[in-house]
C-alpha cells in the first residue's frame, strides 16, 4: 500500500523514461530544423505587433508625451501599470530557478530555462515604459544615471524610490542574464557537439565556453549555479518590493500603505506563474514536449496560481478593511471610490479575475484540464493588469481636492504601445525556442529514474 | 518526566501566578500585559508549529517527517494559549482603552467592530477552528500509527489546506484584535504578515532546540545532523523574511511621516526604549543572519543552541515592544521579576504540556509513507 501511494507522492517527472540521448535528440530538434508554418504565422503576427508599438513610439517621441490621454491630476496611468505588469511577470521565472531551486523542487527541472527567458524579456519589455515616460528620451542616461554632467544641476535624487527602481531592475535584469546563460552552458555544449554547419559549431563553440564535461567543470558549475540562485532568490522579493515603494512611500491614499512591499511580491509571482503557464501550454503542443512538461507540471503551477491568488486576495481585503478601521476619511473615499467609482469596473474585473476565478483550481480536475488552464492564465493576465491600473489610476484621479477631480481615458497610442510590449516579449520568446533549447537538457537528465537507481544502489 | 522536575515545573507557573496577582495589586495593566505577552508568544508557537506540518503536507516534503511529532506536540500548547486569553479577556477594561470611546471621535466610529461582544465572538471563532483543525491533523497523523493507512496522509493534505486559509485570515486579524488594538488609533495593513513572521521564526527556533534535545534519545535514533542543519537554513531564511517585512513597515511609516502612523515608532524610539528598539532588530536578524550565514555555522550544534536563544530572546523582546508601551504611560521600559517570571512560566508551561502530549503516542510516524525517504535524507 505505502508503495502505491509513493506513486501518488512522487510521481516520474519524465514520462516514459527515455534514454538520454533520446533526450538529447528531441530538445535539440527544433533548432535543428527549419521552423514550421505556425512558427512563422506567430513569429509574423508577434512581429507585426511589435511593428505597430514601434511606430506609436516614434510618434510618441516625435510629438511628446502630450499624445497620452494622462492630464494635471493622473500623472501616471497605461504606462507604469504596463512597466509593473511587466516587472511582476519577470518574478515568476526567478521564482522557479532560484527559489525552487534552493527549496529542491526537482519538477523545476523541465520549466526553469523557459521561465527563466521570459524573466529577461519581461523585463526588456519593462523597460520601455519609464523610458518612454521620461519625455526627452535621448536624456535618459542623466535622468537614470549619477552621471557627472555640463547640463546644468541636473543630478538624480537619491531619496527618489523611482531611481532605486533603475538599481534593483538593473541588477535583476544583471543577474537574471547571468543566471540564464550559466544555465546553458552544458546544453550549449551539447548543441556544440552536435553542430554540423561550421558556423553554428563557431558560434556555439564560443557561447560553451569550452565546456568539456569534466567532473571539475561540472564541480565547478554546480558551485557558481548554487551562488546564483542564492543572490537571486533575494531580488525575487526586493525587485517588486522596490517597485511597490514607488507608490508606497507617497502619502496617497491608496498608494500608502505598510502591506505593498510582500502584496507586490505575491501579486509578481501570481501573474509570472500565469505568464509561464501560458506559454509552455503552448510550447509543449507545438514543439511536442508533453513527455516532459507533464500534465503534473501544469498542475503545480496551478497550484502556485491558487496560493498565490489567494494571498493577493488577502491583500485586498486587509487593505479594504484597515481603510476602514483607520477612520480616515480620505483612506476609505480611495476605496469606496474604487469598488463603487467610475472606474468600479476594473476593480470588479481584478476581483473576478484574480480572487474568484482562480479558486476553480481547488479542483483536480480543472488543474489538469488544459482548456480550462489556458483560460485562466489569460483571465490571471488580465486582473493583474487591472489590479495595477486600479492601484495607479483610481487612487490618482479623484485626489483630496474635488476640484482637482478629472478622468483618465487612454488614446490610441497607449494602447498600440501597450500591443507593441506584447509583440516584442513574443517575438523575443518565438526566437528563443528557434536557438536555444527550450528544456534544460542537462538538469532533465538528472531526474530521471535511471539516475535515481543508480544513486541508490552506490549510495546505500 | 520525573516528578521532580513535573514539579519544579509547576511550582515556576504558580510562583508565576502569585507574582502577576501581587503586581496586579499595584500596576493592573502591567500584570495584564505580561498576561498577553506570555499568550502572544506561546500562541505563535503553536500556529508556528501547525504551519510547519501544514507545509510539510501540501508541499509533500519528505525531509521532516522523523521529527514531525515535534511540532505536533508543540500544537499541544493550545490549551494553555487559551487559558490565557480567558485571563487577557477577562483583564479587557485595563488593557484595550477602546472599550471606554467617550469623547473619542475616532474610537467611537470603530466601535462597529471594537466592541466587546464582537471581540468575544471573534475569539470565539478563532480558537475554536484553531482546536478543530489542528486537532484533525493531529488525529489523522497519530491515527496513522496505528492502522498505517495512507488515506490519512491525503486527508492531512486537505486539512492543512483548510489550515492554511483559516490561519492567514484568523491570525491577522487575531494580531489586530489583541495586539494592534492596545493602540486603537493606530493601523498598519502588514501588521498581521509581521507578527507571523515573529511566530513561524520562533516556531522553527523551538522546534530546533527541541529536535537537537531529543535526537540525542532513543526514540528519534532516525533523526540525523542533516535534519537539523535542514531546520538552522530555514531559520536563516525566516529571519531575513523577519527582516524583511520589519523593514517593510519601519521604512514605509517613516519615509511617508504621516502623524496618524509615526504615532506607534516615535514612543519605542525615544529615551530608555530605543536602545531596545534597536537591539530587537539585532537578535532578530543580525545575530541569526551573521551567526548562520557559514556553511560550518549550521553544523555546529552549540553555536546553533546559542543562536537560537538569541532568536527567542529577540522573538520575546518583540513581543515586549508591541505590547508593553502603550501600557507603560509614558514611562520607560520596566523589567523586574515579574517579566523574568512569565518569561520563564511560558518555558514552564510549554514544556509541561509538550511533555504531557508528547509522550502519549509513538515518536517515530513509521507508517508515513514518505517515512524512508525522510529517514535516508542527505546533504
Amino acid at each position: 500500500m505505502v508503495d502505491a501511494t509513493l506513486q501518488i507522492l512522487r510521481p516520474p517527472l519524465v514520462e516514459g523514461n527515455p534514454p538520454l540521448a533520446q533526450i538529447t535528440d528531441e530538445v535539440c530538434q527544433p533548432l535543428e530544423r527549419f521552423p514550421g508554418k505556425a512558427w512563422w504565422l506567430a513569429f509574423l503576427t508577434a512581429l507585426s505587433a511589435l511593428g505597430l508599438g514601434t511606430v506609436a513610439v516614434i510618434y510618441l517621441i516625435a510629438t511628446g508625451v502630450g499624445v497620452w490621454g494622462l492630464n494635471n491630476t493622473v500623472g501616471w496611468a497605461f504606462d507604469i501599470t504596463n512597466f509593473v505588469f511587466w516587472v511582476g511577470i519577470g518574478h515568476a521565472g526567478t521564482l522557479i530557478s532560484a527559489i525552487l531551486f534552493l527549496l529542491r523542487q526537482k519538477w523545476r527541472t523541465s520549466i526553469n530555462r523557459a521561465a527563466e527567458a521570459m524573466t529577461i524579456f519581461a523585463v526588456c519589455c519593462a523597460g520601455i515604459f519609464p523610458l518612454m515616460h521620461m519625455g526627452r528620451v535621448w536624456f535618459g542616461a542623466y535622468w537614470m544615471l549619477p552621471l557627472p554632467n555640463a547640463l546644468g544641476p541636473l543630478w538624480v535624487n537619491f531619496r527618489s524610490p523611482l531611481l532605486w527602481d533603475v538599481f534593483a531592475i538593473s541588477t535583476y535584469l544583471t543577474i537574471s542574464a547571468v543566471f540564464w546563460f550559466v544555465g546553458l552552458i552544458p546544453d550549449m555544449a551539447a548543441i556544440r557537439d552536435r553542430a554540423v554547419h561550421p558556423i553554428r559549431k563557431a558560434i556555439f563553440s564560443i557561447l560553451a565556453l569550452g565546456w568539456n564535461g569534466s567532473n571539475r567543470a561540472w564541480s565547478h558549475y554546480e558551485k557558481l549555479y548554487l551562488i546564483l540562485a542564492g543572490l537571486s532568490t533575494p531580488l525575487v522579493l526586493s525587485v517588486h518590493t522596490i517597485v511597490s515603494f514607488d507608490f508606497a512611500t507617497s502619502v496617497i491614499p491608496g498608494w500608502h500603505t505598510t502591506i505593498f512591499p510582500p502584496y507586490f511580491v505575491a501579486g509578481a509571482i501570481f501573474s509570472g506563474f500565469a505568464m509561464v503557464l501560458m506559454l509552455l501550454i503552448i510550447t509543449r503542443k507545438v514543439l511536442s514536449f508533453e513527455k516532459y512538461i507533464t500534465i503534473r507540471h501544469l498542475e503545480a503551477m496551478c497550484k502556485v496560481i491558487l496560493v498565490t491568488g489567494m494571498m493577493v486576495g488577502l491583500a485586498y481585503s486587509t487593505e479594504f478593511f484597515i481603510a476602514w478601521y483607520s477612520g480616515n476619511l480620505y483612506e476609505r473615499y480611495a476605496f469606496i471610490n474604487r469598488a463603487f467609482g467610475p472606474f468600479a469596473f476594473s476593480y470588479w474585473i481584478m476581483v473576478s479575475c484574480n480572487v474568484l476565478s482562480p479558486q476553480i483550481f481547488w479542483f483536480k480536475r480543472f488543474r489538469q484540464n488544459i482548456p480550462v488552464m489556458f483560460v485562466m492564465t489569460i483571465f490571471v493576465n488580465i486582473g493583474m493588469w487591472f489590479e495595477r491600473f486600479v492601484i495607479i489610476v483610481t487612487s490618482l484621479h479623484r485626489d483630496f481636492l474635488p476640484s482637482s477631480w478629472s478622468m483618465y481615458r487612454p488614446t490610441w497610442v497607449e494602447f498600440a504601445i501597450l500591443i507593441g510590449s506584447f509583440g516584442l516579449f513574443f517575438t523575443l520568446f518565438l526566437l528563443f525556442v528557434r536557438v536555444l533549447p527550450v528544456i534544460n537538457m542537462a538538469e532533465v537528465k538528472t531526474v530521471l529514474k535511471e539516475g535515481k537507481e543508480e544513486a541508490h544502489g552506490g549510495g546505500h | 518526566m520525573s516528578s521532580a522536575r513535573r514539579t519544579l515545573l509547576l511550582s515556576v507557573c504558580v510562583v508565576t501566578a502569585a507574582m502577576l496577582l501581587w503586581t496586579y495589586q499595584q500596576q493592573p495593566q502591567r500584570a495584564l500585559g505580561n498576561v498577553l505577552m506570555m499568550l502572544v508568544i506561546l500562541l505563535g508557537v503553536v500556529l508556528g508549529a501547525c504551519f510547519f506540518i501544514a507545509l510539510q503536507y501540501l508541499m509533500k516534503g519528505a525531509w521532516a517527517v522523523v521529527l514531525r511529532r515535534i511540532p505536533e506536540a508543540l500544537t499541544g500548547l493550545l490549551p494553555a494559549a487559551a487559558a490565557l486569553t480567558v485571563i487577557v479577556w477577562l483583564g479587557h477594561a485595563q488593557l484595550y482603552h477602546w472599550v471606554h470611546p467617550h469623547g473619542d471621535v475616532l474610537l467611537e466610529g470603530k466601535q462597529v467592530f471594537l466592541n466587546m461582544p464582537f471581540f468575544t465572538l471573534r475569539l470565539l471563532i478563532y480558537f475554536s477552528l484553531w482546536f478543530l483543525i489542528i486537532g484533525r491533523i493531529v488525529k489523522h497523523s497519530r491515527a496513522q500509527d496505528e492502522d498505517g493507512s495512507p488515506t490519512h496522509t491525503f486527508a492531512n493534505v486537505r486539512w492543512s489546506a483548510a489550515y492554511m486559509i483559516v490561519f492567514a485570515l484568523s491570525y491577522s486579524f487575531a494580531s489586530f484584535d489583541l495586539v494592534m488594538s492596545l493602540e486603537p488609533h493606530w493601523f498598519s495593513t502588514i501588521f498581521g504578515v509581521y507578527n507571523f513572521a515573529g511566530a513561524f521564526l520562533s516556531a522553527l527556533t523551538v522546534t530546533t532546540l527541541l529536535v537537537i534535545y531529543y535526537r540525542r534519545k532513543d526514540c528519534f535514533k532516525d533523526i540525523q545532523p542533516v535534519h537539523v542543519t535542514f531546520l538552522a537554513k530555514l531559520i536563516f531564511a525566516f529571519c531575513i523574511f523577519w527582516a524583511y517585512i520589519w523593514f517593510s513597515q519601519f521604512m514605509l511609516i517613516w519615509y511617508s511621516n504621516i502623524p496618524e502612523e509615526t504615532v506607534y515608532f516615535i514612543p519605542r524610539m525615544q529615551g530608555a526604549w530605543r536602545p531596545l528598539f534597536f537591539a530587537n532588530l539585532a537578535l532578530n536578524w543580525l545575530v541569526p543572519f551573521l551567526g548562520l550565514l557559514g556553511y560550518r555555522a549550521k553544523r555546529n550544534i552549540p553555536w546553533l543552541v546559542c543562536v537560537c536563544m538569541a532568536v527567542l530572546a529577540g522573538r520575546a523582546l518583540d513581543v515586549y515592544l508591541m505590547v508593553m508601551p502603550p501600557l507603560s504611560h509614558g514611562h520607560g521600559p520596566q523589567f523586574g521579576a515579574v517579566e523574568l517570571l512569565s518569561l520563564a512560566s511560558i518555558a514552564a508551561l510549554g514544556l509541561l504540556f509538550f511533555k504531557r502530549t508528547l509522550h502519549k503516542h509513538p515518536l517515530a510516524p513509521t507508517h508515513d509513507p514518505l517515512f524512508q525517504e525522510s529517514a535516508q535524507l542527505h546533504e
